[in-house]
C-alpha cells in the first residue's frame, strides 16, 4: 500500500498510528517529508485515522485469500514461480446458457458461436461461475470516516472483471463509477476477479492484470496493488492418462470397424467408453484439441477443461461460417460447466498450409528438463507455416515453447504421421516412436531373400473407385521394393524423419536407446508429396501407459506372421507397451491418415501437472 | 426427388464444400495434340475406346469418385493415385483421355486432384507415348504441384525427347525437378552445370532435382536401374552436390546435405572427401560433420 498527497495533521497521526503498528509494513502510510512541519486539520486525539487500503489475493497460492499474516500479503505486487496470484479465463459455460442458434433457429456464425461464455456478460452465473473468479479482498478498515472510500482499477480492464460480493450476490464494480462505500470499507469487501479471455498475443496483453485500491478520506489517499497472472492454456502430453476418447461416427465404409476396435482398445484402461461424435468429418484428431487451464483453488488446484476449435478455414469468403464446420462441436457439445471453449483464427492465411492447422499437427513432447509440461511439436517452416495468429497465441503461454520440425514434404504435413510418445523408463521417462523406413525396407528385402517375395501385403484391402466398384490394393513383397515411386518415397521419407530426429534430439534431449523404430514404407501421392503407403503404424493413440493402438499394417503373412506387426509389437514391447491393432483401412488409411488422426483424447490433469506455477519461468 | 430439387441440393453441396469452381480451361486440350505424336496418341486413345471400353469405365470409375474422395480428404487434396496406380499399363490410354478436355462444373481443388492423381499415375507407368500430352500439361499448368508432377511424369519418360523438352523449360522449377526424375545422365549433367551458377533459390531447387537423380533406394528398382546409367548419374549429382555443400550456407547446404543423403554413402563419400579436402575453415568443419554421419550410417 502507499499513501499519497497526505495533509500535514493527517500525516502525524499517521506517524503515530505507525509508531503503534511498530511501522515496518508496506501498507503503512508514508513517513512525511523532512520539510513537513506545523499540524493542521483536526490532528489530536480526534483526528481521524489516514486513510487505510489493504488489498489482498492469493498471493502464496493457497487457494483462499488471508488477512492474517504476510502470506498473502508480501510480494504481491509481483509475479513469479513462487509468489504471486493467478486468475482463470472464464470461458467455460456453467449454467449452459450459451445458445447455438439464433432466434429464427439458425446457426451461429462460427463467431457468435465462440463469443458466448461466463465471462461474456457482467453477472456472475450461480454458484459454480463464483468458483471460476479469483478471490480478492480489501481489509476491514474499522476506522474509516464516512467520508472515506475506494475504487478499485484494474491494468487491463478489456481483460478482466472485478465483481465483490453483496447480500444480494457478486456485483459488478466498475472502476469509475462504483465507488466502495465507507461502510464496505470498514466492514471489508470480498471481490473475485473474472479473466475474460486466455493470453491471445504477448506483445499485446502479456496476461498480468494489476489491481489497485485507491482510498480516500480526509483529502488523503492511500493505494494498495496486487498482480494477477491469468492461467495459460496447457495441452496434454501423453504421459497425462487419458480418461476420454473420441470418434466420429459416419455412415462410411470402414467406420463401424475402426470404432469397433478403437473401443476394444481400451480394455483394461481407464477409458470406460468410446465417445462418438456424430459430424460429418472422420478426421477426429483434428478439428479440435484438449487443453486446461488450472489456478490454485480450495483444497488443490480448480481445473478447467478447455476444448480448442482448429484454425482450419475450409471457406475463406464466407463471412458467418469461414471454420472447418466439425469444429463447432468445441462450442455446441462440449462447452458447459468447467469446460470452455477457445478458438483463434485469422482469415487469409495461406489457404495451401492450412492442413498445418488441423491438431494432428499438434502434440506435446512429453516433460524434459526445464519444461516440466513438456513442449507443443508442430510442423512449421518458414515458407510452409500454420496460421500464425494461434501459433502466436501458443507461444504466448509461455509454458510448453514449441518445437518446429519440417513436414512440408508430406502431403498432409501432420507431425503424428512420422511421430509419437510413449510412457517408457528412460532418463526422460518416455520413449519417441518414429517412422523408420529404413527397417521397412530391410524387412521386406530380407522376405524377399528368405524366398518370400510373392508374399502378398494388403491381401483383400481395396482403393477407391466409385461405390461398389474397388480396385484391388494387393502388392508382393517384389513388386512394393522394385515400386520406384514407394521406393524414392520412403528414401526421402527416411532422411526427412532423420532431420526430424535430429530437431527433437537437440531440443529434448531424446537419444537412440530412448526411440522406438516403427518400419513402414511411404509414397508419393503426386510429384513431392509424400504419404504412408502401408498403414502408418506410428500414427496410433496412447491410450494408458502400457497400451497403444495403432493401425493394422496388413503386411505380408509369412509362416502365420504378419513381420510388420512383429518388428511393431516387438519394438514397443522393448519399452513396456502392449500394442493393439486397430482396422483403419477403409476410411482413413485410403485417405492418408490413421488411428491417431480418426481419434482423440481428453486426458487426466494431476495435482502437479494443473501447479504450473511453480514451474512458471 | 424433383429436378429442381436436385439440382438445388448439388448447388448446395457445392457451396459446402466451398471451394472455387473448376477453370474453364481444361489441363490439356485435344486441340494441343497438333504434332504428328500427339496426333498418334489421340488415334492410339481412339482405337483403345473401340477395343477395351471396360478400361475406360474403370478409369472413370475412379474419376467419378473424386468428389467423395475429396469430401473425406485429409490433406490438401484428395489422393487418387493408388487407385489409378492399381489399374495397371492397360490404363494409360484410358487416363491420357480422361486429362483431355477434362473441365467438368465442380470444385477447382476436386479436378485438381483428379489431375494430379492422372498425372502421377501416367508418370508411373512410363510409356512414351505420354510424351506430348504431358508436355501439354506442362505448358499449361497453373497450379505449381500440377506443373511439378507433369513434368516428373514426362521426365521419367527418359527419353531423349522428354529431356529436350525440359531443358528448353529449366526457367521453371518444375522442368528442374523433371530433369531430376528423368534419372538420366545428360539431364544430370545439365543440372550439375546449372548448380555451380545458380543463386541459392534456383540451387534449393537443383539440388532437390540432383537428389531425386541419386536416389540410391530408386535406382535399386527395375525401371529406373533399366538405363544402365547409375553410375554416371549418381556419381555426377553426388560431385555437384557436395560441391554446392562446401560452397553454400545455410539452408542451401542443409539441402545439398540432404540430397547427398538421399545418394547414399556409397557415392556420397567420396565425393564429399574430395570436396572437403577442397575446402576450408568452417566449410571444411562442416563437410567433415556430414562425413562422418554417412560413414556411420554405411556401417
Amino acid at each position: 500500500m502507499q499513501l499519497n498527497a497526505p495533509r500535514w495533521g493527517l500525516l502525524l497521526a499517521a506517524c503515530a498510528a505507525l509508531a503503534a503498528c511498530g511501522g515496518g509494513d508496506d501498507d503503512a502510510p508514508a513517513a512525511p517529508p523532512p520539510s513537513a512541519g506545523g499540524a493542521a486539520g483536526s490532528g489530536g486525539a480526534s483526528a481521524p485515522s489516514p486513510p487505510r487500503a489493504d488489498l489482498r489475493a492469493d498471493v502464496n497460492r493457497d487457494g483462499v485469500v488471508s488477512l492474517d499474516g504476510p502470506g498473502d500479503d508480501d510480494g504481491e505486487a509481483t509475479w513469479d514461480a513462487q509468489r504471486g496470484a493467478i486468475f482463470l479465463a472464464n470461458l467455460d459455460d456453467d449454467l449452459g446458457a450459451c445458445p447455438i442458434v439464433d432466434a429464427a433457429a439458425r446457426p451461429l456464425s462460427d463467431d457468435d458461436l465462440a463469443r458466448c461464455n461466463d465471462a461474456a456478460d457482467e453477472i456472475v452465473n450461480g454458484p459454480d461461475d463464483e468458483l471460476d473468479l479469483a478471490p480478492l479482498r480489501v481489509a476491514p478498515w474499522p476506522d474509516a470516516g464516512d467520508d472515506a472510500e475506494g475504487v478499485i482499477s484494474v491494468s487491463a480492464g478489456e481483460k478482466v472483471r472485478v465483481f465483490k460480493r453483496t447480500t444480494s450476490g457478486f456485483q459488478l464494480v466498475r472502476a469509475a463509477e462504483d465507488k466502495l462505500s465507507a461502510a464496505e470499507l470498514r466492514a471489508g469487501i470480498e471481490l473475485g476477479l473474472e479473466g475474460r479471455d486466455i493470453v491471445r498475443d504477448a506483445a499485446q496483453w502479456d496476461g498480468t492484470v494489476d489491481v489497485t485500491l485507491t482510498v480516500t478520506a480526509g483529502g488523503a489517499s492511500a493505494t494498495d496493488s496486487v498482480r494477477l497472472r491469468v492461467a495459460p492454456l496447457l495441452f496434454f502430453h501423453h504421459l497425462m492418462p487419458a480418461e476420454q476418447i473420441f470418434a466420429t461416427k459416419v455412415a462410411a465404409s470402414g467406420s463401424k470397424a475402426f470404432r469397433a476396435d478403437l473401443a476394444a482398445a481400451t480394455e483394461g484402461t481407464a477409458i470406460t467408453a468410446l465417445d462418438e461424435l456424430e459430424v460429418d468429418d472422420q478426421w477426429t484428431q483434428d478439428f479440435f484439441e484438449t487443453a486446461f487451464m488450472s489456478a490454485p483453488g480450495v483444497g488443490g488446484p480448480r481445473v478447467m477443461q478447455v476444448f480448442v476449435r482448429s484454425a482450419n478455414v475450409y471457406e475463406p469468403k464466407s463471412a458467418s461460417f469461414p471454420l472447418r464446420e466439425a469444429g463447432r462441436v468445441v462450442f455446441e457439445r462440449f462447452r458447459g460447466k468447467d469446460r470452455a471453449g477457445v478458438v483463434q483464427y485469422e482469415r487469409g492465411h495461406d489457404e495451401d498450409s492450412d492442413t498445418l492447422n488441423s491438431f494432428g499437427n499438434l502434440e506435446v513432447v512429453p516433460p524434459t528438463p526445464g519444461h516440466p509440461l513438456g513442449r507443443i511439436l508442430r510442423g512449421s517452416v518458414p515458407s510452409f507455416a500454420p496460421d500464425p495468429s494461434f501459433a502466436t497465441m501458443i507461444a504466448s503461454q509461455r509454458m510448453q515453447p514449441p518445437i518446429l520440425v519440417d513436414t512440408s514434404w508430406l502431403e498432409v504435413a501432420h507431425v503424428d504421421e512420422t511421430l509419437s510418445f510413449v510412457r517408457a523408463k528412460t532418463p526422460l521417462g518416455w520413449a519417441l516412436a518414429v517412422n523408420d523406413a529404413r527397417l521397412a525396407k530391410s524387412i521386406l528385402e530380407g522376405l524377399k531373400q528368405g524366398g518370400h517375395g510373392d508374399a502378398a501385403m494388403f491381401e483383400g484391402k481395396k482403393w477407391y473407385t466409385d461405390d461398389g466398384d474397388q480396385v484391388p490394393a494387393v502388392a508382393t513383397v517384389a513388386q512394393v521394393l522394385d515400386d520406384t515411386a514407394v521406393m524414392s518415397a520412403s528414401a526421402k521419407a527416411a532422411v526427412e524423419v532423420d532431420a526430424q530426429l535430429e530437431i527433437l534430439k537437440k531440443e529434448t534431449g531424446v537419444t537412440d536407446d530412448a526411440i522406438i523404430r516403427v518400419p513402414f514404407l511411404h509414397h508419393e501421392v503426386y510429384a513431392g508429396a509424400s504419404a504412408a503407403y502401408q498403414p502408418g503404424m506410428v500414427n496410433g493413440i496412447y491410450l494408458a501407459d502400457g497400451v497403444f493402438a495403432a493401425p493394422d499394417p496388413h503386411g505380408p503373412i509369412v509362416d502365420g506372421v504378419d513381420p510388420f506387426k512383429a518388428a511393431t509389437e516387438a519394438a514397443f514391447a522393448a519399452r513396456g507397451v502392449e500394442v493393439r491393432w486397430v482396422e483403419d483401412w477403409d476410411l482413413y488409411h485410403r485417405n492418408l491418415g490413421e488411428v491417431h488422426c480418426g481419434s482423440n483424447t481428453r486426458r487426466r490433469v494431476s495435482v502437479a501437472d494443473a501447479r504450473w506455477w511453480e514451474m512458471a519461468k | 426427388m424433383k429436378r429442381a430439387t436436385l439440382v438445388g441440393a448439388a448447388l448446395l453441396a457445392a457451396c459446402s464444400l466451398g471451394a472455387a469452381r473448376a477453370a474453364a480451361e481444361p489441363l490439356v486440350r485435344t486441340t494441343d495434340l497438333s504434332s504428328p505424336a500427339g496426333a498418334a496418341v489421340l488415334g492410339e486413345i481412339a482405337r483403345a475406346r473401340r477395343l477395351h471400353p471396360a478400361r475406360f469405365d474403370q478409369v472413370r470409375a475412379v474419376r467419378a469418385s473424386a468428389p467423395a474422395r475429396d469430401r473425406q480428404r485429409h490433406g490438401r487434396v484428395a489422393q487418387l493415385a493408388p487407385a489409378l496406380r492399381a489399374l495397371g499399363k492397360d490404363a494409360l490410354l484410358p487416363m491420357l483421355s480422361a486429362l483431355l478436355d477434362d473441365a467438368p462444373d465442380e470444385p477447382a481443388r476436386v479436378t485438381l486432384a483428379v489431375h494430379l492423381g492422372l498425372l502421377q499415375a501416367i508418370g508411373e507407368l512410363r510409356d512414351a507415348r505420354a510424351h506430348s500430352v504431358l508436355v501439354a500439361a506442362l505448358d499449361r499448368a497453373t497450379d505449381p504441384r500440377l506443373a511439378r508432377t507433369a513434368a516428373a511424369a514426362l521426365g521419367a519418360l527418359g527419353t531423349d525427347e522428354a529431356i529436350d523438352a525440359l531443358l528448353a523449360r529449366t526457367s521453371s522449377p518444375a522442368a528442374i525437378a523433371g530433369l531430376g526424375a528423368a534419372r538420366r545422365a545428360r539431364a544430370t549433367g545439365a543440372l550439375a552445370a546449372m548448380l555451380d551458377g545458380a543463386d541459392d533459390i534456383t540451387a534449393v531447387h537443383i539440388m532437390d532435382a540432383l537428389g531425386d537423380a541419386a536416389n540410391e533406394w530408386a535406382w535399386q528398382t527395375s525401371k529406373v536401374a533399366a538405363s544402365g546409367e547409375r553410375d554416371a548419374v549418381v556419381g555426377v549429382a553426388a560431385a555437384a552436390l557436395a560441391r554446392s555443400f562446401v560452397l553454400r550456407r545455410g539452408d542451401a547446404r542443409a539441402r545439398a546435405a540432404k540430397a547427398l543423403r538421399l545418394a547414399g554413402a556409397g557415392e556420397a563419400v567420396p565425393a564429399l572427401r574430395v570436396a572437403r579436402d577442397g575446402a576450408a575453415g568452417e566449410a571444411r568443419d562442416a563437410a567433415g560433420r556430414l562425413l562422418a554421419e554417412l560413414t556411420r550410417q554405411a556401417r
